[in-house]
């Protein structure tokens, strides 16, 4: 769209409206305002190109992949495999995160090497093993797009497309990615979950177990009621080895003391995201349970909050760790997988 | 928010004051990581996490009158952003000779969710526990009686006493309250505030690791302990004048 504009005018000024955020009652309530970085405000143009890039296939060097080969909107954005599959059939070592409330993200990637969604979003078309493609190439292909030219041009302003746009516009679409629709959302919301009697006191009795410091003490990593991320945003060894095949975090700050730690993931729509952890090990909510009752590993960085390493973990009962799952999955928005402004617009 | 009641005579030249934050260990500057340090129980331990937060700073001027900053500050010593509070505060020219803080939140500010930058932090402390947020957050590890390394986790907030008959929530912030100092404000200026994390551990209650190490949280004594050591942790280093 292009406003303002004056057909004598031979320089006419691109006005893109500007992008009002809708936030969901719990967001509202408990976080500030998402951070949009000052070069690049959100407007309805950027958002809408950055929905279509972010399913175009043109970022990759064979035509074959998009961002939501990998971050796959039915799944909350991230992929049931194990390991994503790259241009030329090559595995990550790194389970893809889900994107979700990535607004108030910081830090991205499982090791904390991006700091930005627009820094994140220009690695994967660059990967070899990814998208492996070139951003001159990228650049070229949607140049030689008139549509493209001319959604860049309502956006930005401009019919030059280069990467630092290609990103700013993918970090728009994804800044728009909120969930807040869980159950546990309309629970504080006052809203009717719609849940069995049964289901809700094991939930209830789940939370309670999460948020004490002698049990499940998830709360100090994934947030409690008042932080609808479900994460601190931080970096931590959860105790999944003794020894370390993959560096995490360390392997970015080179500093031993980040060995083993990741970033902690949101718990939001995990019905939909497994498998779980950075390498996708647990392909079940109650295995990851399992792991913090029991089967927790000891090294030099296991975090301080990880407890009674010595025994496993915390051991948990079987009626505690069912309830503890049950609580895991009221925070599930089925809402947020199906809303149509997240779809593909390129079918 | 700022509120001044201090006589602010026509004239007066006031300057912009803000506080910087060091930590030491035993006097010497705090390394993180370092499985080296001996508290007054004997034990060996480091410490890999330190966040606080400081509320209601007050500025005491010499023969009276006095400047409150009607706020709260989050420290986290791995961030060095927070390393430094600019609440913008304008301080008259002359002598202070007493700087006060909260440690932690008093109860206007110690209210589970309405602040959403703790939030997102998930600094909250468990409305089971009595709710609000969590005042401090100290972590690393020691070695026990067995020569293995093992964590600590010292977090600190409101107190939760459980009775025969009750359960009754403490209040458990620190009045911190710096006098005998003499800092004079002549030109833009920084105060130090510094924290001893020794303290922390000793005077008058001599804190064992082997002890009192994870899940202190609901430990009403742990942290009624706290509060009384506390009172010896913080002096006022170098000021800056700039």
């Amino acid at each position: 769209m292009v406003m303002g504009c004056d057909n004598t005018d031979p320089d006419p000024v691109i006005r893109p409206t500007p992008y009002e955020i809708e936030y969901p009652f719990t967001i509202n309530k408990y976080l500030p305002p998402m951070i949009i970085p000052e070069d690049n405000p959100m407007t309805v143009e950027g958002v809408a190109l950055g929905r279509k890039l972010f399913y175009e296939k043109k970022l990759s060097g064979d035509g074959t992949m998009s961002c939501a080969s990998c971050h796959m909107p039915d799944v909350s954005f991230a992929d049931s495999s194990k390991f994503s599959v790259g241009i030329d059939g090559i595995e990550g070592k790194r389970n893809s995160p889900n994107i979700v409330n990535a607004g108030w993200m910081n830090d991205l990637f499982w090791d904390g090497r991006a700091e930005s969604i627009e820094t994140q979003a220009l690695a994967p078309v660059t990967n070899p093993i990814e998208m492996h493609s070139t951003w001159i190439d990228v650049s070229q292909k949607l140049m030689l797009d008139e549509e493209y030219v001319s959604l860049f041009n309502a956006a930005f302003g401009t019919i030059i497309i280069d990467s630092m746009l290609v990103v700013k516009a993918i970090a728009q679409f994804e800044r728009t990615l909120i969930s807040g629709n869980a159950p546990f959302d309309k629970f504080l919301a006052n809203e009717p979950m719609n849940w069995s009697t049964e289901d809700f006191a094991a939930a209830y009795n789940g939370f309670m177990i999460f948020m004490d410091e002698t049990k499940g003490d998830c709360f100090h990593c994934h947030g409690d009621e008042t932080n609808p991320l479900w994460t601190d945003n931080l970096f931590h060894n959860n105790g999944l080895d003794a020894v370390f095949t993959d560096l995490g975090q360390g392997e970015i700050t080179h500093n031993p003391s980040d060995n083993g730690k990741f970033k902690t993931p949101t718990l939001r729509n995990l019905l939909f995201t497994a498998p779980y952890m950075h390498d996708g090990r647990f392909n079940t909510l109650e295995e990851v349970v399992e792991h913090y009752s029991t089967g927790l590993k000891n090294s030099p960085t296991i975090d301080p909050l990880m407890k009674k390493v010595d025994q496993g973990g915390i051991n948990l009962s079987a009626v505690e760790k069912a309830n503890l799952v049950m609580f895991l999955k009221s925070l599930t928005d089925s809402s947020f997988v199906v809303n149509p402004n997240f779809q593909n617009p390129n079918q | 928010m700022l509120s001044c009641n201090n006589d602010d005579p026509k004239g007066t030249i006031s300057y912009p004051v803000s506080f910087a934050f060091t930590q030491t260990v035993g006097g010497g500057q705090l390394m993180t990581n370092s499985l080296n340090y001996t508290n007054a129980a004997g034990n060996t331990f480091s410490v890999e996490k330190l966040q606080y937060i400081i509320s209601d700073v007050t500025l005491h001027k010499k023969g009276g009158g006095s400047t409150i900053i009607d706020e709260y500050h989050f420290v986290d010593i791995a961030n060095a952003s927070t390393l430094t509070f600019n609440a913008g505060i304008l301080l008259e020219e002359g002598i202070y000779d007493r700087l006060s803080f909260v440690f932690g939140l008093k109860e206007d500010k110690n209210i589970s969710g309405v602040h959403t930058d703790l939030n997102a932090l998930s600094w909250s402390w468990p409305d089971a526990l009595g709710g609000g947020y969590h005042f401090m957050k100290l972590e690393g590890r020691y070695i026990d009686t067995l020569a293995n390394t093992s964590s600590y986790t010292t977090h600190m907030g409101t107190a939760r006493e459980i009775t025969a008959v009750d359960t009754t929530f403490h209040v458990n912030y620190i009045h911190i309250d710096l006098s005998n100092v003499e800092i004079n404000i002549s030109s833009e200026t920084t105060i130090d505030i510094e924290m001893d994390v020794l303290n922390w551990y000793e005077n008058p209650y001599t804190w064992d690791f082997n002890l009192l190490n994870t899940m202190i949280m609901p430990n009403y004594e742990a942290q009624i302990n706290l509060r009384n050591n506390g009172q010896n942790v913080f002096s006022i280093g170098q000021v800056h004048s700039n």
